[in-house]
C-alpha cells in the first residue's frame, strides 16, 4: 500500500518541478527594439484580403499594411503613402501624389498603378466606402493617381485615404484562380508596413518582426510584436497584472480598467463609443412618431446619474448627438436636461397623460442601462420592458428588418466628423433601416455640409454644427453617455493606441524602456 | 459478439441521424439571419447592399428549401465535404483539423490523469476506509464534484498565475514546438477538466471497490496471507472497475462539454472554443459539423467501452 501512495507523491513531485521550473517571462529590452507582448479581445482572421475584411482584421494588420492617409489628433487627415492630394470639385476629380521610393516587402514598387489596382479591388468587390462615385482612375505618371468622381463630398478623402494597401503582384503572383488567390490573401499579407507577418494561427496569436527596409528612416524602433488573441476580459487582466503581457488592446471594461489602473498600469484613453436610444419614429402609428413622446423619453433620463453609475465616474453623459471630444460638438447646447416635470408635461401635450408602455431592445451588454433607463421613466409613467435579444436577433433587427419602439445602441466616435453621416445622415452606412424620422430641416443641413465647396471637414464644421442641433432640436435620437475605452500597459510601454480612435495605430512609434 | 457489435453500429446511426437533424433544425429555429450576424460583425453592411447579401445567399445554399438544405449537407458530409464557414471563409475540415489535436491534447490528458487518479484515490480512500486518508480525501471529492468548472479555473489563474506567478495563465503551444513550456501552460487547463472526472471516478471506485473486498473470495485471498498488493491489484481492482469503465465512457461527452468552458477560460484556440463563437455567429455550417463528429466520438467510445465490459468481467455475456 505505501506504494501506491508513491504514485500521487511522484505526481505532485513532477507537478511542482513543473510548476517551478522552466520560469518563462518577458526579455530584457532597452529603450529601443525587444518584442511588445500585446493581448487583444480580437485577433486578425483575414490577414490580406480586403473584399472579406473585418475592422479587426484591419487596425490590427496596421504593422504592415499602412494607408494612404490617416486622421491625426485634430480629426485632420494627413498623408501616409500619399505625399498630397489635389482637389478639383468643379472637375470633380481627387489626384492622389504619392511618396517615391516606397516598396512592398515582396521588392515590387509602391506606386500609382498599384494604388489603381487597390482602389479598384474595392469597387469591383462593394468594399471601397463611397465607391459608387468612383466613374474612371487614371494614372497620370507613376506617383500621382487621379480619380475621376460623379459627385464629390470633403468625406471622400477620408473614405479613400482610409485604404490599407497590399501589394499587387504578391496576390497576383500567389495563384492561378481567383479562389487561390483569395485564399492565399486570407492568411498572407504583403505591404509597405513597419512589421511583416512572421507567425499566424488563427484565434491564437499573430507575430510581426520589424521590416529592416522601411521606408522611414530609424523606424520601427521595436524588434516584434506579438498579438494573443484573449477574449474573455477577467483572463486578459490578469494576463497583464501577471506581467505575461505588456499591453492590452481596446479595453471596455471599466471595472478592468480602474483595477489595473490602481495596480500602477499605464492607461491610454481612447474616444469610447456614442450610446443612444433610437426610436422608431417614422413609423406613424407608434407614439415615439410624436415629437413631445421623445421629449418626454429625454426629459425623464437623469443621463449624468445613470453615466456616474455606469461608468463609475469615466463615462461622459451626453446632451447632443455629439460628445465633447467630437469635433461637432455644439459647446454649452443641452436641450432637455433631467426633469421630471418636463417630462410629465410634455407626455400631457402629447395626449398621453396616463403613460405609455415600450419596449427597449438591447443585448446583454446594455442589460444594466436599461434596468437604469426602466427605472428613470418609470417615475414619470412610461413602463419600459426590456426586450434582451441574441445577437442574431439585435443585429437582425437593427441592421436588416428594423425595430419597434426603442433600440439601445453603441456606435464609434471618429475624430474627424464623418461620425454624423455614417450612422446618422441622409444615407447611413449603419442605422439604415428607415426606423429614424428625420425632419426635412436636417436633412437639407446634412446636404448642405456636403457641398463641394468645402474641401474639407473644418470648412463644412458650421454646417455639421447646425445639423447637430437640428437633431437636437427635432429630439431625432435620444443620446446617453460616451463609454470609456483604452489600452491599458506597463509603464515601460510607449504607443498612442487609441487616442485618436480604435482604429488609429502607428506601431512604427511604439517603444520600451529597458525592462 | 459480432451480431452486438453489428447491432451497436446500427442504433450508433440511427442516433446519429436523430443529432444530425436535431441539430441542423434547432440551430436554425434561433433568431436572427447568419448573414446579417456575419455582416454586422464584420462590419461589411456600410458596402454591402441587400442584393449582395443574396449573392451570400446563394452562395451558401442559404435560399433553398430547409429540406433540401438538409440532404445537401448530408450528401456532402458523405463525400466527406463539412461546408465552408461563413465567418471564416474557410473549409470546416480545415478549421476542424487545426483544432481537433488541440481539444484532443487536453482532453486524453484529462482522460489520462482523472482515470488513474481517480481509481487510484478510490481504491486508497476504500482499502483504508475511516483512515487519516480517507477522511481528507473523500471529502476533496465532493468539492471535486460539486466545484463549477470556471470558477475553479478562475481561482487557480488567480492563485497559480497572478499571485504565485508559476504557469502561464493562457494560449496554448505544441508540444512539439516547446515541451517545457506546453506542459507548463497545460496544467492548469488540464487540471481543471479532470477534477470532475477524478472525484466523480474515486466516488465509483471507492463504493465498488468497498462492495467486491467484503466478498468472500477477497477474504480467502487474505486469508491465503496473500500481499495487500496482490490481493488488491489482483483479485479486487479488476472487478471493481466496470462502474468506474462506464463512467470514464461518459467522461468523454463530459470532457467536450468541459472543453468549451476550459477553452474560453484559458484562451485556448480549441474545438470548444470554436464552437462557441460559431453557435453566437450562428455559423451553421461549422456548429453542424462539429457536433456531429463529437457524437460520433461518444458513440465509438461507448462502444469500446461496452465492448470492454468482456473483458474486464469475462462472466459477461453480449446477446
Amino acid at each position: 500500500m505505501k506504494k501506491l501512495l508513491l504514485v500521487p507523491a511522484a505526481l505532485i513531485l513532477v507537478c511542482i518541478l513543473v510548476f517551478t521550473g522552466c520560469g518563462g517571462g518577458g526579455e530584457a529590452t532597452g529603450a529601443s527594439g525587444g518584442t511588445l507582448r500585446c493581448i487583444s479581445g480580437a485577433i486578425p482572421n483575414n490577414l490580406g484580403y480586403p473584399p472579406e475584411k473585418a475592422p479587426s482584421d484591419n487596425f490590427l494588420m496596421l504593422p504592415v499594411l499602412e494607408r494612404l492617409a490617416e486622421w491625426d489628433e485634430g480629426g485632420n487627415m494627413i498623408p501616409v503613402l500619399a505625399e498630397s492630394w489635389d482637389v478639383d470639385a468643379d472637375a470633380m476629380t481627387i489626384t492622389w501624389n504619392l511618396k517615391q521610393s516606397i516598396k512592398f516587402t515582396d521588392g515590387s514598387d509602391w506606386n500609382a498603378e498599384a494604388l489603381r489596382w487597390n482602389f479598384q479591388l474595392g469597387i469591383d468587390n462593394n468594399r471601397l466606402t463611397d465607391g459608387q462615385y468612383v466613374e474612371s482612375l487614371e494614372v497620370v505618371n507613376a506617383h500621382a493617381l487621379k480619380m475621376h468622381l460623379t459627385a464629390f463630398s470633403w468625406m471622400m478623402i477620408e473614405n479613400y485615404g482610409l485604404i490599407q494597401v497590399i501589394s499587387p503582384t504578391a496576390f497576383e503572383n500567389s495563384g492561378t484562380t481567383a479562389e487561390e488567390r483569395a485564399t492565399w490573401a486570407r492568411a498572407n499579407a504583403v505591404g509597405t508596413g513597419p512589421f511583416t507577418v512572421a507567425d499566424w494561427k488563427r484565434d491564437d496569436h499573430i507575430k510581426f518582426v520589424k521590416n529592416p527596409n522601411y521606408w522611414q528612416e530609424g523606424l520601427p524602433y521595436l524588434d516584434a510584436i506579438e498579438i494573443r488573441y484573449i477574449p474573455d476580459a477577467m483572463v486578459a487582466a490578469a494576463t497583464i497584472e501577471a506581467g505575461d503581457a505588456d499591453m492590452w488592446f481596446a479595453v471596455s471594461s471599466v471595472q478592468n480598467i480602474i483595477d489595473l489602473q490602481d495596480k500602477g498600469l499605464k492607461i491610454n484613453w481612447g474616444p469610447g463609443m456614442f450610446i443612444t436610444l433610437l426610436p422608431d419614429s417614422s413609423n406613424p402609428d407608434s407614439p415615439l412618431a410624436i415629437k413631445e413622446v421623445r421629449e418626454a423619453i429625454e426629459y425623464g433620463l437623469d443621463r449624468p446619474a445613470i453615466a456616474g453609475m455606469l461608468g463609475q465616474g469615466l463615462y461622459e453623459p451626453l446632451h447632443q448627438m455629439a460628445s465633447s471630444t467630437w469635433p461637432g460638438y455644439v459647446e454649452g447646447y443641452d436641450p432637455r436636461p433631467y426633469s421630471q416635470d418636463m417630462a410629465r408635461e410634455k407626455l400631457t401635450q402629447a395626449g398621453f397623460s396616463t403613460g405609455l408602455t415600450f419596449k427597449i431592445l438591447a443585448t446583454s451588454a446594455g442589460t444594466d442601462a436599461v434596468a437604469a433607463i426602466q427605472s428613470y421613466l418609470g417615475e414619470v409613467g412610461i413602463t419600459i420592458e426590456p426586450d434582451i435579444a441574441d445577437l442574431g436577433r439585435y443585429f437582425g433587427a437593427v441592421f436588416g428588418t428594423g425595430w419597434s419602439d426603442l433600440v439601445y445602441t453603441a456606435s464609434g466616435i471618429n475624430p474627424s466628423a464623418t461620425d454624423l453621416f455614417i450612422h446618422y445622415g441622409p444615407s447611413p452606412m449603419t442605422f439604415r433601416t428607415g426606423n429614424i424620422l428625420k425632419s426635412p430641416e436636417y436633412l437639407a443641413l446634412c446636404a448642405e455640409a456636403l457641398d463641394p465647396m468645402y474641401k474639407n471637414v473644418m470648412e463644412a464644421m458650421p454646417k455639421i454644427k447646425a445639423a447637430i442641433r437640428q437633431a437636437g432640436e427635432d429630439a431625432m435620437i435620444i443620446p446617453l453617455w460616451r463609454t470609456a475605452e483604452a489600452s491599458i500597459m506597463q509603464t515601460y510601454v510607449h504607443s498612442n493606441y487609441p487616442k485618436i480612435h480604435g482604429i488609429m495605430w502607428s506601431p512604427e512609434d511604439d517603444w520600451m524602456d529597458a525592462h | 459478439m459480432t451480431t452486438y457489435i453489428l447491432r451497436r453500429l446500427v442504433q450508433a446511426i440511427i442516433i446519429l441521424i436523430i443529432v444530425s437533424l436535431m441539430v441542423f433544425f434547432v440551430i436554425r429555429l434561433l433568431p436572427g439571419d447568419p448573414l446579417i450576424i456575419y455582416v454586422a460583425q464584420t462590419a461589411q453592411l456600410e458596402a454591402m447592399p441587400p442584393e449582395m447579401i443574396e449573392q451570400l445567399r446563394v452562395q451558401y445554399g442559404l435560399d433553398k428549401p430547409i429540406m433540401v438544405q438538409y440532404v445537401n449537407w448530408m450528401a456532402n458530409m458523405f463525400r466527406g465535404d463539412f461546408g465552408e464557414s461563413i465567418y471564416y471563409h474557410e473549409k470546416v475540415s480545415t478549421l476542424m483539423r487545426e483544432r481537433f489535436p488541440v481539444t484532443l491534447h487536453i482532453g486524453v490528458l484529462s482522460l489520462i490523469i482523472g482515470a488513474v487518479l481517480g481509481i487510484l484515490v478510490g481504491i486508497i480512500t476504500a482499502v483504508r476506509r475511516g483512515k487519516w486518508l480517507d477522511k481528507i480525501l473523500t471529502p476533496l471529492t465532493y468539492i471535486g464534484i460539486t466545484i463549477p468548472v470556471f470558477f475553479l479555473g478562475i481561482l487557480m489563474i488567480y492563485a497559480f498565475g497572478v499571485k504565485l506567478g508559476w504557469l502561464p495563465i493562457s494560449g496554448y503551444t505544441s508540444p512539439f514546438e516547446d515541451f517545457w513550456y506546453s506542459t507548463r501552460q497545460l496544467v492548469m487547463p488540464v487540471l481543471c477538466m479532470s477534477f470532475f472526472s477524478i472525484a466523480a471516478n474515486a466516488r465509483q471506485m471507492r463504493s465498488s471497490m468497498l462492495e467486491v473486498i467484503s466478498q468472500d473470495y477477497v477474504r480467502t485471498a487474505w486469508s491465503k496471507g496473500l500481499t495487500e498488493r496482490r490481493v488488491i491489484f489482483k483479485h479486487a481492482m479488476k472487478n471493481s472497475l466496470i462502474p468506474v469503465i462506464t463512467l470514464v465512457g461518459v467522461g468523454v461527452g463530459i470532457l467536450f462539454g468541459g472543453s468549451v468552458l476550459v477553452e474560453t477560460i484559458f484562451a485556448i484556440p480549441g474545438v470548444g472554443r470554436l464552437l462557441v463563437s460559431s453557435i453566437f455567429g450562428q455559423d451553421y455550417v461549422v456548429v453542424q459539423a462539429i457536433t456531429l463528429v463529437i457524437a460520433v466520438a461518444i458513440l465509438v467510445v461507448n462502444l469500446l467501452v461496452d465492448i470492454s465490459y468482456g473483458w474486464f468481467d469475462p462472466r459477461i455475456r453480449y446477446g
